[in-house]
C-alpha cells in the first residue's frame, strides 16, 4: 500500500499522541492519589481505563477515523480528570489552559472530526457541570449562562480556526502529492529523454566504429587478397616453367609411346593368331568330349540292361527255391510213407520181408533225396546273397556313370564357354591392334601438340609476370582510396 | 466455515467498531464521574452501601459522621467534618461514594 505524506505525518503523529494521553493520565492519577486520599484510586482507575482504551483503538485501527475520534476524546477527558484532580487546589483553574492545549494537539491528527471530537467532550463536560453541578463549574457563585456562553465562544473560535487549519492543510498535501507526482513523471521524461538520447549517441559511436571496423577488415582483406595474387602469379610463373620443362619431356615421352605402340601393335597380331589357333584346339576337344559322352551314356544303357538280366536272375532262383520246398515236401511224405509200409510189412510177418526191404530202401532214398534238396537250398540262397550284392555293385555302377555323364555334359558346357571366350577375346585382340595403331597416331599427333603448348606455357610465363605488376599497381590504388575514405 | 478467511477478516474489522463503542462508553462514564465523585474539600456525601453488607446507617456511624437524609435503594446523604472521613466510609463497607452535592444541585 503507498502511504501518502498525511498518512506518514498522522503516523508518525499517533504515538505520540498515545504518549501524550498516557503521561496526562500518569500525571492525573498522581495528583489525585495525592490531594484526594481514598477516593483518588478510583480516579486514577479511571484516567488509565481511558488511556488504556485509547492505546488498544490505536493499536486495532492504527491512524484510522475511529482512532483519531477516540484519541481526541480521550485526551480532553484525561484533561477533565487533571482539572477534577486538582479541584479544591489554586491551581485548578490554571488546568483549564491545558484544554486549549489539548484542543491544539489534536490538530496534529488534520482532521476536523478529530478537532470537534475533542471539543464536543469538553463543551458536554461544562454543560454536565454547568447544569448539574453549576458550582463546580463556578465555585463562586451559582450558574452562570452568559459567562457560560463566553467560554463556549472561545471554544467555538478555537475549534473553528482549527479545523479550517486542517483542512488547509490537507488541501496543501494533496496540492504537494500532486506537483510531486508532477514533478516525478517529469523526472521520469527526462530520464527516458536523456536514455534515449544516450542510445543514440551510443548507436552512432557504435555505427562509426562499426564502420572503422569494416574498413579495416576490407584493408586486411584486400591486403590478404593481393598478397594471394602475388603469390599466384609467382606461383603461375614458377608453373609454367616446370611446364615447359614437363612438356619436353611429355614430347619424348609422346614419341617413344608411340614407338612402343607401333611394336605393341605386332606383338598382338601375333597374340590374335595365337588366339585363333586356341579357338580351333578348344573346338577339337569339345568335339573328343562329346564323343567321350555319348560312350559313357552307352555304357549306361548297358550298365541299366545288367542290372535288369540280375533281377531276373534273382527272380529264377527265387521260384527255383519254391521248387525245392516241394521237392522236401515230397521227399517228407515219402519218408513217411516208408514208415508206414515197414510197419504194414511186419504186421505181415513172413510174407512181408521183402516189402519191407523195399520200404526202408524208399526211406533211405527220401533221406537222400531231402539232404540233397538242402544243399540245393543253401547254395540257391548262397546265389540269392550274391545276386544281392552284383545288383547293389551294379546300381552303384550305374550312379558313377551317371555321374561321369554329368561331369561330361559340364566339361562339355564349360567348352563351349571357353571357345565363346576365346573367340571374344580374339575379336578384342583384334580391336586392341586397331586400336594401339591409333595409339601410335595420337601419340605422334601429342607429341607435335605438346610443342606447341611449350611455346603457349612461355607465353603464360610472360603474362604471369605482368599480371604480378599490375597487382602491385591495384594495391597501392586501394591503400591511397581507404586512407582518403578513413 | 467457523475459521474461513471471510470470518477472520469479519472479525478483524468488527474489534475496532467494538473498541471504538466501548471508548465512547467509558469516556461518557469518565465524564459523568468527575460530575458525581465526590473532590477534595467535601462535607457532605452520598453513601451507597455493599449489598448485603452494613447499611448506610451503620457505615456512617462508624465513619463518626451525620446523618442528613435517607434516599432510595438504602443510600443515605451523610456529612463529615474530619478529612478522612471519606475513607472511614469505604473502609465501613460503602460500596461507592458521590458528593453530597449532586443531590443538592438536581433538588434546585
Amino acid at each position: 500500500m503507498i502511504m501518502n505524506n498525511i498518512e506518514r505525518l498522522r503516523s508518525t503523529f499517533a504515538p505520540a499522541l498515545v504518549g501524550v494521553i498516557a503521561l496526562s493520565a500518569a500525571i492525573a492519577s498522581v495528583v489525585a492519589v495525592l490531594c484526594m486520599g481514598a477516593g483518588g484510586w478510583l480516579v486514577a482507575l479511571g484516567a488509565f481505563a481511558v488511556a488504556g482504551g485509547a492505546a488498544a483503538m490505536w493499536l486495532a485501527d492504527r491512524t484510522g477515523p475511529m482512532t483519531r475520534i477516540v484519541t481526541s476524546a480521550a485526551l480532553a477527558v484525561e484533561v477533565a480528570i487533571l482539572v477534577y484532580a486538582t479541584s479544591g487546589h489554586a491551581f485548578q483553574i490554571d488546568m483549564h489552559m491545558y484544554f486549549f492545549a489539548a484542543l491544539a494537539i489534536t490538530a496534529g491528527w488534520v482532521d476536523e472530526r478529530a478537532l470537534i471530537a475533542n471539543a464536543t467532550v469538553v463543551a458536554l463536560h461544562h454543560l454536565i457541570l454547568n447544569f448539574a453541578l453549576p458550582w463546580a463549574v463556578f465555585p463562586e457563585e451559582t450558574s452562570d449562562l452568559p459567562r457560560v456562553l463566553i467560554h463556549a465562544g472561545i471554544l467555538v473560535a478555537q475549534t473553528l480556526a482549527l479545523c479550517w487549519l486542517a483542512a488547509r492543510l490537507r488541501q496543501a498535501f494533496a496540492e504537494a502529492e500532486v506537483m510531486q507526482a508532477r514533478a516525478e513523471d517529469a523526472t521520469h521524461s527526462a530520464a527516458d529523454l536523456a536514455a534515449s538520447e544516450g542510445r543514440r549517441a551510443e548507436g552512432e559511436v557504435r555505427r562509426r566504429s562499426d564502420f572503422q571496423e569494416t574498413i579495416s577488415g576490407f584493408q586486411r582483406e584486400i591486403g590478404g587478397l593481393i598478397e594471394g595474387l602475388r603469390a599466384q602469379s609467382r606461383r603461375m610463373s614458377q608453373t609454367s616453367q616446370s611446364l615447359t620443362s614437363v612438356a619436353a619431356s611429355a614430347s619424348r615421352d609422346a614419341e617413344q609411346a608411340a614407338d612402343s605402340s607401333q611394336a605393341s601393335s605386332g606383338a598382338i597380331g601375333a597374340v590374335a593368331a595365337a588366339t585363333e589357333q586356341l579357338t580351333h584346339s578348344v573346338a577339337e576337344i569339345q568335339a573328343q568330349i562329346g564323343g567321350m559322352k555319348t560312350i559313357i551314356d552307352k555304357v549306361h544303357g548297358a550298365a541299366a540292361n545288367a542290372q535288369g538280366d540280375v533281377g531276373q536272375l534273382t527272380g529264377q532262383a527265387n521260384r527255383i527255391s519254391e521248387v525245392v520246398a516241394i521237392i522236401q515236401n515230397i521227399a517228407g511224405q515219402t519218408n513217411l510213407l516208408a514208415l508206414n509200409a515197414t510197419i504194414e510189412a511186419a504186421r505181415a510177418g513172413e510174407m512181408g520181408k521183402g516189402f519191407a526191404v523195399v520200404a526202408n530202401e524208399v526211406k533211405v532214398l527220401a533221406d537222400q533225396t531231402g539232404k540233397a534238396t538242402e544243399d540245393i537250398a543253401q547254395r540257391i540262397s548262397a546265389i540269392n546273397s550274391s545276386t544281392r550284392s552284383t545288383v547293389g555293385a551294379m546300381e552303384e555302377i550305374a550312379r558313377h556313370i551317371d555321374e561321369a555323364s554329368l561331369c561330361a555334359g559340364g566339361i562339355v558346357s564349360s567348352i563351349d564357354q571357353q571357345r565363346v571366350a576365346t573367340g571374344e577375346i580374339a575379336a578384342n585382340i583384334s580391336h586392341v591392334a586397331e586400336r594401339t595403331r591409333q595409339v601410335s597416331d595420337l601419340s605422334r599427333r601429342a607429341s607435335e601438340q605438346t610443342r606447341s603448348a611449350d611455346q603457349s606455357t612461355r607465353s603464360v610465363a610472360e603474362t604471369a609476370v605482368q599480371a604480378e605488376t599490375a597487382t602491385d599497381g591495384l594495391s597501392k590504388s586501394i591503400e591511397a582510396f581507404l586512407r582518403r575514405l578513413a | 466455515m467457523i475459521f474461513s478467511p471471510e470470518n477472520h477478516d469479519r472479525r478483524a474489522s468488527a474489534l475496532p467498531k467494538f473498541l471504538f463503542g466501548a471508548n465512547l462508553l467509558l469516556i461518557l462514564c469518565a465524564l459523568l464521574a468527575t460530575a458525581i465523585l465526590p473532590g477534595v474539600g467535601a462535607k457532605t456525601f452520598i453513601v451507597i452501601p455493599r449489598p448485603f453488607g452494613p447499611d448506610a446507617a451503620t457505615i456512617v456511624a462508624q465513619a463518626r459522621g451525620v446523618l442528613v437524609r435517607s434516599g432510595m435503594w438504602g443510600a443515605m446523604l451523610a456529612r463529615g467534618t474530619e478529612p478522612d472521613f471519606l475513607a472511614r466510609l469505604y473502609g465501613n463497607g460503602a460500596l461507592m461514594v458521590l458528593d453530597g452535592r449532586t443531590l443538592q444541585g438536581c433538588a434546585s
